[in-house]
């Protein structure tokens, strides 16, 4: 979101790597230190961030914050208030796809959407919600899988016995022997964190044990 | 001679293409949006090739107000903005009926219906047949002996242009034309927001009418109507009724100082027209006006007998929605082929030779079972040219899947008769040979591999040892690159996009519980539907690679999709190991809470029933707890979870069912499943599969658990000493249901281990 809005203050946030849940509930709560935020001000921050990408309404959140749709409401001006850029793209985006009938993500997967200028309002709606969220997750989409070719080639190239195992969301998880962790590691850090090049760094957290479980 | 004269309303028939196209909408390489036009163009060029008119014009709206917008100015007011990749349409449709050098006509003030209503009341003076182009059933209003309505075919492939007369309006309105705006005024029409009588629909309007004749006559004898509740809407609005009937009414006295006989179609410029529907994309239009295309209305024979692939650049991107469709299908019967069974080593031999020499081959695997981790091959097919195709059965099991699984079925020998008959024809090749043989040439690098679903036969031969090398294109991959909606199916493709329907495996193998697998199959029935395959999948790469470069998606294939096929397989192949100990407590738990949320609901319903039973839970909510319905099902009120959610706000019940739901589902799907495939096998490895998700550009894992084959061409990847990952059945699954599924989610954050 922050490299597809260009958006100062989300971007300056990941730069000088800030928490972006705490530093989104500082803005929206008015907070002035890090410190005033509690972890239920973080949660509800939370929500917002990703319930913004989803093309959350007050409505939808005020269910799932539970609070007020007056609330929620003031909320979302808060948040755009503070990140003026976020709805510049929301707007742009719905303009692009309302003439196109598309959207697509940083390197042209498109999604086509068929109701975008129906007549009906519900179905115009959901479609321009898929509009704002598509270019985002599509994007996510493409860099995990561009990590995973490129970690595949290097467990190729340097003939090694571990492996990758899955891949759930924006996660990947490995089976390494002992005597590669190191060397595993550290690629897969590098192919994660440079899939695609945004105007933010990506973060990456790697997690070791017998378990999957454990590794978190 | 009767003359002809048609009168296109341009606006509703533009629309009109617009929206039938709506779902699919015809797009063209810069992104745009080009089904109005492109549905227009067509019936246009239609009606002139067809029903050779002898006067023709074509009536435009203009945005100036018109008499019923001053008269009331809610007229149309409720509609949508215009879409906003329709008003340059408009424009290229002004440009192109100019090219075509048809008479265009727009006044300010009037609609086209005033215009065209004006014209043919002018014309039914002469002896002259009137055709109103439209699909709006105002102009049914006009419609007389020698005026009629014609809607021509939804889509270029229908046939099925409608013309209305007399007797049809009284077959659609029940009542004559001259009837019609006394119908509409009382009904209203909600596009136009013109208001009608609440409560008056259709049905009503027209039985009103035939009994009174018309709106007037209606007031007149108001007590002759006995409904109190109609009455009494009749009554108090008179008004809106006057309105409306004033509204609905097409002029036929609009000042345009036109004689009809003047709107003569004058040679087009068809310099003018091919150069711009070369910028639209329209190559059949294009080519049909390009200068030595003869020109005009008779070089308009379709190149259906084209073949598809080879030539597919010369394939037009035409979209249109399959329903409307009544496209010629063609079969195996109806195209020359060449499919070659090989019988005999020697043969197969002479093959690789063959295959060794290409640059692209597509290959594609027969096997017994879906699972791919989990079956036998019984035959390959390769194709490397057009309409020829080779199938290379193989016989015998190295793994003997079934005896292993210790599921008693009809062994081959079983077949011992059928095997006799068949004596002359091969039983395949013998399977070691055939890996040994196929080896080198699937492990070549130098081979581009083409194929539908690639995944599926890597692993296959994965099993057998063998490591495809170069995986170049996938016709599923591509297809939902270029089209994410809709089947990807090797058959629904082929229609798509080859207008073929292959030979189904239906009529190979049977359905249901008649069905066999392929290896039961006569060779030379499953030769030809193999060999077709492959053939297929051949010719949609090539109609594929086109279409995506010409979308310009190419390298988000060859870049990411494609490369990732490899690394999806091997993933696949690994597998990973599950902590028995932690599905089984789990599944504790879950039953545990199930039987909780049971107590719970017994309680808030006061009794206990059956909470499966989707009819004795509606007898509790709605007739014992006396909740209100929201929604009706074939056998009764509905429970799905949609209304459960809303129910929530009327009754705890509501809340406790939606929860008691996602648990079952969570046991059921998820913990069961796993379970149960987990015993079928003896080594505790997981198998996950990665599917296409169809309208997400993300993946989705699917779980399940394969044994794994023991055998002495078992590839080294799947190590016996491999350290145990026991994988946390509860991550997994919070990862795979996600947080959109909250419900869930909070209860599987209430499970400890």
């Amino acid at each position: 979101m922050a490299h597809y809005a260009n958006d100062d203050n989300m971007i300056n946030a990941f730069k000088r790597n800030h928490d972006i849940h705490t530093e989104t509930s500082m803005r929206i709560f008015g907070l002035k230190s890090k410190t005033e935020v509690t972890p239920g001000m973080r949660r509800k921050a939370k929500e917002v961030n990703f319930g913004i990408i989803y093309g959350i309404g007050a409505f939808g959140l005020a269910n799932r914050l539970e609070i007020k749709n007056s609330e929620a409401k003031e909320i979302i001006e808060r948040y755009f208030r503070e990140y003026p850029n976020v709805r510049t793209y929301m707007e742009e985006t719905k303009k692009f796809a309302h003439e196109n009938g598309y959207v697509e993500t940083l390197l042209g997967r498109r999604r086509y959407l068929s109701q975008i200028n129906n007549q009906n309002a519900a179905a115009r709606a959901e479609d321009e919600r898929a509009a704002i969220n598509m270019p985002i997750q599509g994007t996510a989409a493409d860099m995990i899988k561009i990590a995973m070719n490129n970690i595949y080639i290097e467990f190729v190239k340097n003939k090694l016995e571990s492996k990758m195992l899955l891949q759930v969301h924006d996660e990947l998880v490995f089976e390494v022997k002992k005597t590669e962790l190191e060397k595993v590691k550290k690629f897969v850090i590098d192919k994660m964190k440079n899939a695609i090049k945004l105007s933010v760094n990506i973060e990456v957290e790697v997690g070791v044990g017998e378990s999957w479980y454990e590794a978190h | 001679m009767t003359e002809k004269l048609f009168l296109i309303d341009a606006m509703a028939m533009i629309y009109r293409a617009y929206f039938a196209m709506i779902s699919s909408p015809l797009i063209n390489s810069k992104g745009k949006n080009t089904s109005a036009v492109y549905g227009f163009v067509n019936s246009l060029i239609k009606i002139l090739e067809e029903q050779s008119p002898d006067h023709i014009a074509v009536c435009f709206d203009t945005a100036s107000p018109t008499f019923r917008h001053i008269e009331f100015p809610a007229y149309k007011a409720q509609r949508q903005e215009i879409p906003t990749d329709m008003p340059w349409q408009i424009d290229k449709v002004k440009e192109i009926v100019k090219a075509f050098n048809i008479p265009m006509i727009e006044l300010p003030g009037y609609e086209a219906d005033d215009i065209i209503g004006t014209l043919v009341k002018q014309a039914e003076k002469g002896n002259v047949l009137s055709y109103m182009v439209t699909p709006d059933k105002d102009y049914m209003q006009l419609i007389s002996d020698k005026v009629f309505m014609f809607k021509p075919a939804k889509t270029q492939y229908g046939t099925d242009n409608e013309i209305i007369d007399k007797e049809g309006v009284l077959k659609k309105f029940g009542v004559t034309p001259d009837k019609v705006i006394e119908v509409l005024g009382l009904m209203g029409d909600a596009s136009d927001n013109i208001p009608g009588i609440k409560g008056v629909g259709e049905k009503t309007a027209t039985s009103l009418i035939q009994e009174f004749g018309s709106i007037e006559n209606m007031y007149k004898n108001i007590d002759k109507i006995t409904k109190p509740k109609l009455k009494e809407n009749i009554l108090s609005q008179k008004k809106e009724a006057l309105l409306s009937y004033m509204l609905v009414q097409i002029k036929t006295d609009v000042p345009l100082n036109i004689n009809f006989h003047n709107l003569n179609k004058r040679p087009e410029d068809a310099e003018l027209l091919s150069s711009l529907f070369e910028e639209l994309e329209f190559k059949t239009l294009t080519r049909k006006f390009a200068k030595d295309g003869a020109g005009g209305d008779t070089s308009s024979a379709p190149k259906s007998n084209m073949r598809p692939g080879a030539n597919a650049e010369l394939y037009e991107n035409i979209k249109v929605d399959v329903k409307d469709k009544p496209r010629i299908i063609k079969t195996i019967a109806d195209v020359k082929h060449e499919y070659i069974i090989i019988k005999n080593v020697k043969e197969f031999d002479n093959l690789i030779k063959l295959l060794n020499k290409e640059d692209i081959i597509c290959f594609d695997t027969e096997t017994d079972a879906l699972d791919a981790m989990n079956t036998n091959l019984v035959g390959m097919s390769f194709c490397f040219e057009e309409f020829k195709a080779y199938y290379v059965p193989v016989s015998g099991n190295l793994f003997d899947r079934k005896a292993k699984k210790g599921i008693k079925e009809k062994s081959l020998f079983d077949n011992a008769e059928q095997i006799a008959a068949n004596e002359n024809s091969t039983k395949g090749i013998d399977i070691s040979i055939a890996v040994e043989k196929v080896k080198p040439l699937l492990e070549n690098k130098k081979i581009k591999f083409v194929g539908q679903n690639l995944k599926y036969d890597y692993l296959v031969m994965r099993n057998y040892g063998i490591e495809m090398s170069n995986l170049f294109f996938d016709t599923l991959i591509g297809a939902y690159i270029l089209r994410p909606e809709g089947a990807h199916d090797m058959d629904s493709l082929s229609e798509k996009f080859l207008g073929y329907r292959p030979i189904s495996i239906k009529e190979l193998i049977g359905k249901g519980k008649e069905q066999i697998t392929m290896d039961k199959v006569d060779i030379d029935k499953a030769g030809e539907y193999a060999a077709e395959d492959a053939d297929v999948t051949l010719q949609l790469f090539y109609k594929l690679k086109y279409d995506l470069g010409k979308a310009d998606m190419r390298k988000l294939c060859d870049d990411i999709e494609f490369p990732l096929i490899k690394v999806l397989s091997e993933m696949e192949f690994a597998g990973f190991k599950v902590d028995e100990k932690i599905l089984a407590s789990i599944n504790k738990q879950t039953e545990k809470f199930i039987k909780e949320y049971e107590a719970k609901i017994y309680a808030a319903a006061g009794e206990e029933f059956n909470i499966n039973s989707t009819q004795q839970l509606a007898h509790i909510l709605f007739n014992k707890l006396n909740l209100t319905p929201l929604r009706k099902t074939k056998t009764g009120f509905s429970t799905d979870v949609k209304v459960l959610e809303e129910l929530k706000y009327q009754h705890e019940i509501a809340a406790l069912l939606v929860d008691y739901r996602m648990l079952t589902k969570l046991k059921s799907t998820y913990l069961d499943g796993l379970k149960m495939q987990s015993i079928r096998g003896q080594e505790e490895f997981i198998r996950y599969s990665i599917r296409w998700r169809r309208r997400q550009a993300d993946f989705q894992a699917s779980i399940r658990i394969c044994r794994i084959f023991r055998s002495e061409l078992k590839p080294v990847g799947v190590s016996e000493k491999r350290s145990s990952l026991g994988i946390n059945l509860i991550l997994l699954c919070q990862r795979i249901i996600h947080r959109s599924n909250s419900a869930l989610w909070r209860i599987m954050q209430m499970m400890t281990i």
